[in-house]
């Protein structure tokens, strides 16, 4: 008895789904700059329609999906740290202030935007999995390629290093 | 004051709320996602050519991609030429450690060798070299003369 032929996989359904969550995603691995994000979003697009890199359904897609955007976002900073010292991209890309700017019509998101700047990289990762997308610690360890027990040490210490900076602003809702 | 319990719970609310507004504001500004992923077939495409024509025609004929296939080049000459490098230079480093070892111990050997000689050449040894002291040296053999020595 034949075997019923695999559903195809329908990449650009699946990616246009999960868009704007990607997109934010892409934004916060980028430390909040939109267009930084838009750039490193569309590498990540490339790379899966070029076949760079491919699903095996080992996880869930949106969980795969976070991960290769993260990696991309980490090769678009080494290469941009790389060539900070030729004087075309200093020129071409003059250092501007952080997207906190940008966001200033809101207040409240400012303020989460610039307490979340004062985080290491994986406190901030791991806040925003959990709390912008949804996902479980153990989700966002398995974008973050860490363990669940890691993964919820970095969320903690986030948690508590944002109660401190935040509390001022938390306090003055109630 | 609030315990921990309810402090930890008032944080997550407020960040639950904060993490909604940042979430609105990117859906304004996500960029529309037909016109990315038409873009990124595009560069998709670029990567395709760029690894089908040997790089050193590509590197400058392509916008974005280059520079990924370089650094992935430099990459691949940093993993092979580094642990080659260090091996030919601890190598060097060995034998020229083995090489000087043999040179002190020729030279001390040469320095004893030219104190030894010199001491069996005193200036008085000439006064003990008489005409056929050889024969006080040397055992004759029954049959054969002792300067034939054969």
């Amino acid at each position: 008895m034949a075997l019923p032929a695999p559903v195809p996989f329908d990449l650009e359904s699946s990616l246009a789904t999960l868009h704007e969550a990607s997109f934010g995603w892409a934004r916060s691995c980028c430390g909040g700059d939109a267009d930084e994000g838009a750039d490193v979003l569309q590498t990540a697009y490339a790379k899966l329609i070029a076949g760079q890199a491919v699903f095996a359904g080992r996880s869930s897609f949106r969980t795969w999906l976070f991960g290769v955007i993260r990696l991309t976002a980490l090769e678009t900073r080494r290469k941009r740290t790389r060539d900070l010292s030729a004087p075309e991209w200093t020129e071409a890309h003059s250092v501007e202030p952080m997207a906190v700017v940008q966001l200033e019509e809101a207040e409240q998101t400012a303020t989460l935007q610039a307490a979340l700047v004062q985080l290491p990289d994986r406190q901030r990762e791991v806040v925003h999995l959990v709390f912008y997308q949804g996902l479980s610690v153990a989700e966002a360890a398995d974008v973050m390629e860490l363990s669940v027990g890691s993964a919820r040490v970095h969320y903690d210490r986030a948690k508590k290093r944002l109660r401190a900076l935040l509390e001022p602003h938390f306090r003055e809702d109630r | 004051m609030p315990n921990e319990s309810e402090s930890d719970v008032r944080l997550s609310a407020h960040l639950a709320e904060s993490f909604a507004a940042l979430r609105a504001g990117d859906a304004q500004d996500a960029p529309e996602f037909s016109a990315m992923f038409a873009a990124a077939r595009q560069q998709a495409a670029a990567v395709a050519t760029v690894q089908l024509v040997s790089p050193e025609h590509t590197y400058k004929q392509t916008y974005t991609m280059p520079r990924t296939l370089r650094s992935q080049w430099r990459r691949v000459a940093l993993l092979v030429g580094a642990p080659l490098l260090t091996a030919a230079g601890i190598g060097a480093v060995w034998l020229n450690a083995g090489r000087r070892a043999e040179r002190e111990f020729e030279q001390t050997v040469m320095a004893w060798s030219e104190t030894s000689r010199q001491s069996l050449r005193a200036p008085t040894d000439g006064l003990l070299s008489l005409p056929g002291d050889e024969y006080l040296r040397s055992t004759p053999t029954i049959g054969r003369g002792a300067r034939s020595g054969s």
